[in-house]
């Protein structure tokens, strides 16, 4: 599965955390530095595949943790419209 | 009075005057208690004829009763005795009170003239030594013109009170040259009162932008030493304290986000509890950069 960002989503990293702002209504979102690597990946129209890849890579964590952890944050942004799924 | 200009009454109309404002030159017929300015004007204030047709976008009733409303482009600003319509490059006035609406141009009509310019600010005061600023943050009566005050009689300077305004290097643009204080504070101060009915109290004033060293934000229910904030932290608190002079737009909500980041990434931004600013404190995060 991959991933757009919807235009009204702006985002930004500082020291490692994602910070995103829906414009629609002016919330704004912050993101640890695991979800961070995890968003850099999907925003970018990566695949869910590879943000767990990414999630592994960069921290000493399992791939069942890290599938979990991908798992969670793509539907809790697609929840929030701060994700769009293009293709499952 | 200052009203509609006719071609019958345009002989009697007051000179204008050219001042300077947040980086902006202003033309005015209003006089108002700004630094002269020079060239051809960003901004011109003049008579005009203001309805008040558009939808209603804020209200407040305190300290004074004032409404935004909208209609398109148009921005108007109504009070019982003033009526403003707010653009990029023009402010019309309506008003029977000239000293109100003189007070209302230096600051909200400017925060409407910044949004439709495409910019944004924050609210809080800066003082600067050194050549460089500490922009101090909170809410109402946290403590910041105390803080600002104890540091402008130690010989800083005033960069700006109330309404902050950054350039592209996000550097502090000189505001009005002074502080409004309520008349407690202002003992021992010379300065006149405002139609807001506070004091405005003229210390030594910077000229130029003023790069910062730190932003120190007036916390409620935190308690001890000030500390340094983590990012979502910072741009959270930092967000609480920007201006939002025209809610639910887009390119606004852009905008602003675009300077808080930019602030949280590039100057140390410390919580403090109401109240606790130590003067030699704030003279350490000028003087060492880092204290």
């Amino acid at each position: 599965m991959t991933y757009r960002l919807p235009p009204h989503v702006h985002h930004r990293l500082l020291q490692g955390e994602a910070i995103l702002l829906d414009t629609r209504t002016d919330a704004y979102l912050g993101l640890n530095r695991s979800a961070a690597v995890a968003w850099e990946v999907l925003a970018a129209g990566g695949s869910h595949d590879e943000a767990i890849t990414a999630l592994i890579d960069r921290f000493d964590v399992s791939t069942e943790t890290a599938t979990r952890d991908v798992d969670r944050l793509a539907a809790d942004l697609v929840r929030r419209g701060l994700l769009e799924t293009i293709d499952a | 009075m200052l009203g509609p200009a006719t071609a019958a009454g345009m002989d009697r109309l007051p000179p204008r005057h050219s001042y300077r404002l947040y980086g902006l030159t202003l033309s005015s017929e209003l006089p108002l208690p700004l630094p002269c300015g020079a060239g051809t004007p960003d901004v011109t204030l003049e008579p005009g004829p203001v309805p008040a047709d558009g939808d209603l976008v804020w209200e407040i009733d305190d300290p004074i009763r004032l409404a935004c409303h909208r209609s398109g482009d148009r921005i108007q600003l109504i009070s019982d005795a003033v009526r403003f319509d707010v653009g990029a490059d023009r402010i019309a006035v309506e008003t029977r009170d000239p000293a109100l609406a003189a007070h209302l141009v230096m600051g909200s009509v400017w925060t409407l003239v910044l949004a439709a310019r495409g910019g944004a600010a924050i609210h809080g005061t800066v003082v600067a030594g050194n050549g460089r600023g500490v922009a101090v943050l909170g809410a109402s009566g946290s403590g910041k013109s105390t803080a600002g005050l104890a540091m402008l009689d130690r010989g800083w300077r005033l960069a700006a009170d109330d309404l902050l305004v950054f350039d592209d290097q996000l550097r502090v643009i000189p505001g009005p040259p002074f502080v409004r204080l309520t008349a407690d504070r202002a003992v021992g101060r010379e300065g006149d009162v405002d139609a807001g009915g506070k004091v405005r109290y003229f210390p030594a004033a910077c000229s130029e932008a003023v790069p910062l060293a730190a932003i120190v934000i007036h916390v409620d229910g935190i308690s001890g030493a000030a500390r340094m904030l983590p990012p979502f932290e910072a741009v959270s608190i930092l967000r609480a304290n920007a201006y939002v002079p025209l809610p639910n737009e887009p390119s606004q909500a852009q905008r602003r986000f675009d300077l808080i980041l930019r602030l949280a990434a590039c100057v140390p931004i410390y919580a403090a509890p109401p109240r606790s600013l130590d003067p030699d404190w704030l003279s350490s995060l000028v003087d060492k950069g880092i204290p």
